[in-house]
């Protein structure tokens, strides 16, 4: 008796341990600081590097893209949404171009092509060259988003389109929205 | 007076002339065509891009550049391969799909000249290829949503666990 009382105990621990060394279980991050909050250096448009730790304090919104991806440009239109609601005071949003292929020049273009249609994508931009790709990316699709909370801990991601509030017909009605996001961080 | 006039105007005209000859000897290529192979390509299929150039003397370099994207609207990370010249302005390349999931492919060319890189078309929106789903025979074990999200553990882990239990049944049984 006290025999199979030990096999199931062995039995229990031996599914513990397995469940807790296999691949579902992925929480080790090497990108995160001493006081928990997460960590990315990126080349500003100005050619100088920043990091997600200048903008504590804020939430903010890392969006992972290349200008040859039309659903990012689709992405740009929401995240203007975004920032336009909210403001800079309480947002910022770091537009990250992954592609390594790509130049400031053709990052500034971009921007100014939306600004000749009236949309002003004032937020910071900036090229990756600290392999914030290889770190954030989720199966390798871009857009991707992130949201870091006030202290740069990750409060979401997301590969695809995110729209802000309104949820465009013909999408599911369960999607998550921007807002809803941020506004549990508010 | 008269003269100097007449040299001023000759003087003038040869400047004139000279900046028309140097205007039109900027080399203004022709759009190259693009034809794909074939017309409608399966996922994760093996598909021929042929770039066709009616003046190509001047072309030093030529790559392709495309990406597949889903019809979620996610695009996977662009790939730059340089042509295989044919001869005739014509150069090709064979492209394996990469994605199962994907529902188009994106492609533009970059080719070098004597004036620097260009690039055709010159800015999105690319032209796009629709791909036709792959028929897969039987389900599959694991995420449907078509992301390769290695972490996300199958039925393996209950073949383990079966095995493990049988293991200890066994040893249990061996020993009474």
């Amino acid at each position: 008796m006290n025999k199979s009382k030990g096999l199931i105990l062995i039995t229990f621990i031996s599914f513990i341990a397995i469940s807790s060394i296999s691949g579902c279980i992925d929480q080790t991050n090497d990108n995160v600081n001493d006081f928990g909050g997460e960590e990315f250096s990126f080349q500003g448009l100005d050619g100088l590097n920043k990091n997600l730790s200048d903008y504590r304090g804020k939430i903010v919104i890392l969006d992972m893209w290349a200008t040859w991806c039309s659903p990012c440009g689709y992405q740009m239109l929401e995240l203007e949404k975004v920032y336009h609601y909210y403001g800079k005071e309480i947002i910022e949003i770091i537009s990250i171009d992954i592609d390594q292929g790509e130049t400031i020049k053709m990052v500034q273009d971009y921007i100014d092509e939306f600004q000749k249609n009236g949309i002003n994508l004032d937020w910071i931009f900036g090229m990756d060259v600290e392999e914030i790709w290889e770190k954030y990316k989720i199966s390798g699709g871009i857009p991707t988003l992130y949201i870091f909370d006030e202290n740069g801990k990750i409060h979401y991601n997301h590969e695809g389109v995110s729209v802000f509030s309104e949820i465009p017909s013909g999408w599911p009605q369960n999607t998550v929205t921007l807002k809803e996001k941020i506004d549990e961080l508010i | 007076m008269r003269k100097s006039i007449v040299k001023m105007l000759i003087g003038i005209f040869f400047i004139f002339g000279l900046y028309l000859l140097i205007i039109n000897n900027v080399i203004a290529y022709s759009d190259p065509t693009i034809d794909v192979d074939p017309v409608e390509p399966e996922q994760l299929s093996t598909l021929t891009i042929t770039i066709t150039f009616d003046d190509y003397d001047d072309i030093q370099e030529v790559f392709l550049l495309y990406n597949e994207c889903t019809k979620n609207d996610i695009c996977f990370t662009r790939q730059n391969k340089s042509m295989t010249n044919l001869g005739d302005g014509k150069l090709e390349l064979n492209i394996n799909l990469e994605h199962d999931d994907a529902a188009y492919i994106q492609y533009w060319v970059e080719f070098k000249t004597n004036e620097g890189w260009q690039a055709f078309p010159e800015e999105p929106p690319y032209p796009k290829t629709y791909l036709k789903e792959k028929q897969t025979n039987g389900g599959s074990n694991g995420n449907t949503n078509g992301q390769n999200n290695n972490d996300t553990p199958g039925f393996e882990l209950i073949g383990m666990m079966i095995s493990i239990i049988s293991i200890l049944i066994f040893v249990h049984l061996k020993k009474r």
